[in-house]
């Protein structure tokens, strides 16, 4: 074997050693768990007793007969809808006017992206209380600017539970959203702004024509961030809700897996829904990823 | 320098090792439950039990109240090979019929206790005639009310359907939201629920639920969606997002006359409002087209993991938890009736529950092996409190519920 081969292979199993535990890791908890759920998916089992086999019996009832499938999967997709709209939307506003150099956006920016690190279990526990409908802080101002009139039971309502608990997390996640978008700014050069400016750009046509252009691999990036951490949204819901509750009209995909996996002791028909689940996150990010190529 | 540092890490070592051979003396029993109010209690309980037994430590967890959260983190310890079960709650409904039937839960014939306890409320204990699991405590649901409210009013507790409705109008008319309820957590609407079908059916008449001899679809469940659904207009504002424990400060508070809630609140409701005067009744069915009546919850009922490598520990300290010193404590502190026969306790309303118990019947709810049953029961009370049309409620949960028994 020559020096050069003996270096080389001495080299690859260098980097074999240093991938070996993160892919050690990876294989246990991503692989393995999956393949085991995806065999879980076939049978009926409730955790303690015999697994039986009902082949696709689990993915029929999911998709034919199950009432909760339907409405958690719509609920799902408004909770990503609003999220990513609204958490990209005001991240980019808030992006636009921080993103240059000073000690006052310095500490705002800290302070937006502060409730990012925050446990996500205090933010429910905080949240629920400030939508509480009778000593919530929010229907108490909403009743002293003399708004009286909107005030609501924000978790309680069906039609706008799910809507609350989305923006909690809209509002958790607006400063990692601005932080992303900061460093997608300041990545555009300044001679495109000056030429621009130069031939009479305006601010609307720059914005258009100039930032959100390079901005796109930054959008997509969020976009598609956004549209994986929604379908799997189960903290918030769970804990502002109790797990969907108001007649299971706020339950999302997770949640519903979760209750019918541990608290109805159905873990064939919970590890069918994570396989659907899955594949709908799969399928959307692929999509995604898709439409907002650069077709340059 | 060093030999100091040396010294220290020696008698350190030297401690640790001592504690290490001073605790293999002693056996460990892991005791879990859900009562985070209790919690005081039963610590109380444990030391006069290892003062008694010095070899036995018990090491009690109380991880949260929440009924799906405390079977996830069970059904994942027993998953796990349960090397921290040992004795543990739970509910005579369909998690003791699986776990029993599972060989989860050890049977429990041979316990010196048995005799002292109310034999009727060990039936909920039971699995096709064997004891697995012995309740400590019984509830009544119901309507806990304010008698100071209510007496201040002309009012009483109201005995006929008219006479209930009549009291929530006159609140009403005074404008105080006669119902406090916590919607905002699902569960609480369930109790109205459960107490008007034990008020209309027996304990057998459940089970048909298992195999599709009972349907959602039935008339009684309309008739009793029904009746809940004509209790809406008397809720506090804000029900539906009002979660249970907002719902019982309401009460304490005395901003309401009345919360939907069994007697195991009496225990929270003196401590956070010592002057509160209140009582409980038994909501008269819908139109009293039924007799009212009380229904028996028995409270958490603890079992043994039958894999438990100290049996002999765990059923010593069962024995001392439903014996009477140990349930006269647990009767005073946590203010809740309890199923050893011997008791006395000092809190007169207790003895109310007591009283009323004897007329009680064991709420049927419990009598199915299908544990979806209970999350449809509550999704069915809580859409009917918040409006939904009762006919289309009744027909998803049974669709749902086909599903799951494969009709």
């Amino acid at each position: 074997m020559t020096t050069v081969n003996r270096a080389r292979r001495k080299n690859n199993l260098q980097y074999l050693l240093f991938v070996a535990l993160p892919l050690a890791v990876y294989a246990m908890f991503f692989l393995y768990c999956n393949v085991n759920t995806l065999f879980l998916s076939f049978y009926s089992w409730d955790g303690l007793g015999e697994k039986l086999y009902v082949g696709l019996k689990n993915f029929t009832d999911i998709f034919t007969k199950s009432r909760a499938f339907s409405i958690s999967l719509k609920n799902t997709i408004l909770y990503t809808l609003v999220l990513t709209v609204f958490q990209n939307l005001f991240g980019l506003i808030l992006a636009l006017f921080l993103s240059k150099d000073s000690r006052l956006n310095r500490m705002l920016r800290t302070a937006f992206f502060l409730p990012a690190i925050f446990s996500s279990v205090a933010i429910g526990f905080l949240w629920g209380f400030i939508y509480d409908p009778n000593l919530g802080i929010l229907n108490k101002l909403l009743e002293a600017l003399g708004l009286g009139a909107l005030r609501h039971a924000w978790l309680g309502e069906p039609s706008i539970a799910i809507y609350s608990i989305a923006m909690v997390h809209v509002w958790v996640g607006i400063g990692y959203s601005m932080v992303l978008f900061i460093a997608g700014l300041q990545q555009i050069p300044e001679e495109l702004y000056e030429a621009a400016s130069i031939e009479g750009a305006g601010p609307w046509a720059t914005f258009s024509r100039i930032t959100m252009p390079l901005l796109r691999p930054t959008v997509l990036t969020l976009v598609v961030l956004c549209t994986i951490g929604s379908f799997k949204a189960f903290d918030y819901v769970y804990i502002l809700t109790g797990g969907g509750s108001v007649g299971g009209k706020a339950e999302v995909l997770a949640t519903l897996i979760y209750k019918e996996g541990f608290a109805y002791s159905r873990l064939g028909y919970s590890a069918s829904l994570s396989m659907v689940l899955l594949v709908v996150v799969s399928v959307i990010s692929l999509l995604q990823m898709y439409l907002l190529r650069d077709k340059d | 320098m060093k030999r100091l540092v040396c010294l220290v890490l020696a008698l350190t070592l030297s401690l640790a090792m001592y504690s290490v051979v001073a605790n293999a003396e002693q056996k460990t029993v892991n005791f879990l439950h859900w009562r985070t109010e209790d919690v005081d209690t039963y610590n109380q309980i444990i030391a006069l039990f290892e003062k008694e037994h010095p070899d036995i430590k018990i090491v009690m967890d109380v991880p949260t109240q929440t009924y799906e959260e405390y079977y996830t983190i069970l059904k994942t310890r027993v998953m796990g090979g349960g090397e921290d079960l040992d004795v543990f709650a739970v509910h005579p409904d369909a998690n003791l019929k699986l776990y029993a039937k599972n060989g989860t839960l050890a049977p429990l014939t041979d316990l010196t206790v048995l005799p002292k306890l109310n034999a009727g409320l060990l039936d909920a204990g039971k699995v096709d005639g064997t004891l697995y699991a012995v309740p400590q405590a019984m509830n009544l649901e119901g309507m806990i009310y304010n008698k100071k409210m209510f007496k201040d009013n002309g009012l009483e507790a109201p005995k006929t359907w008219d006479e209930f409705i009549n009291c929530c109008k006159a609140f009403q008319a005074k404008g105080i939201a006669p119902i406090s309820i916590g919607v905002g957590d699902k569960f609480p609407p369930v109790w109205l629920l459960i107490q008007f079908l034990d008020e209309a059916r027996d304990w057998d008449w459940f089970k048909g639920i298992d195999t599709g001899k009972l349907l959602y679809t039935d008339e009684v469940f309309k008739e009793v969606l029904s009746g809940i659904q004509e209790m809406k207009p008397y809720f506090v504002s804000g029900f539906e997002g009002t979660s249970y424990d907002q719902s019982i400060t309401l009460f304490a508070n005395e901003q309401a006359p009345m919360l939907v809630c069994g007697t195991w609140v009496v225990g929270q409701l003196a401590s956070l409002n010592p002057n509160l005067e209140f009582g409980n009744f038994t909501i008269p069915y819908p139109h009293d087209k039924y007799a009212t009546r009380p229904n028996l919850n028995p409270a958490q009922c603890f079992g043994i993991y039958s894999g438990t490598k100290v049996m002999d520990e765990a059923k010593l300290f069962l024995n001392f938890l439903c014996d009477t010193e140990a349930m006269t404590l647990y009767g005073n502190r946590s203010i809740q009736a309890v199923v050893n026969t011997e008791v006395k306790l000092d809190l007169p309303a207790l003895n109310d529950i007591v009283e009323q118990a004897k007329a009680g019947v064991m709420s049927n709810h419990y009598n199915t092996e299908v544990p979806k049953v209970e999350g449809l029961n509550q999704e069915i009370a809580a859409r009917a409190a918040l409006g939904d049309d009762v006919g289309t409620i009744l027909q998803e949960a049974q669709d749902e519920l086909d599903l799951v028994i494969g009709r």
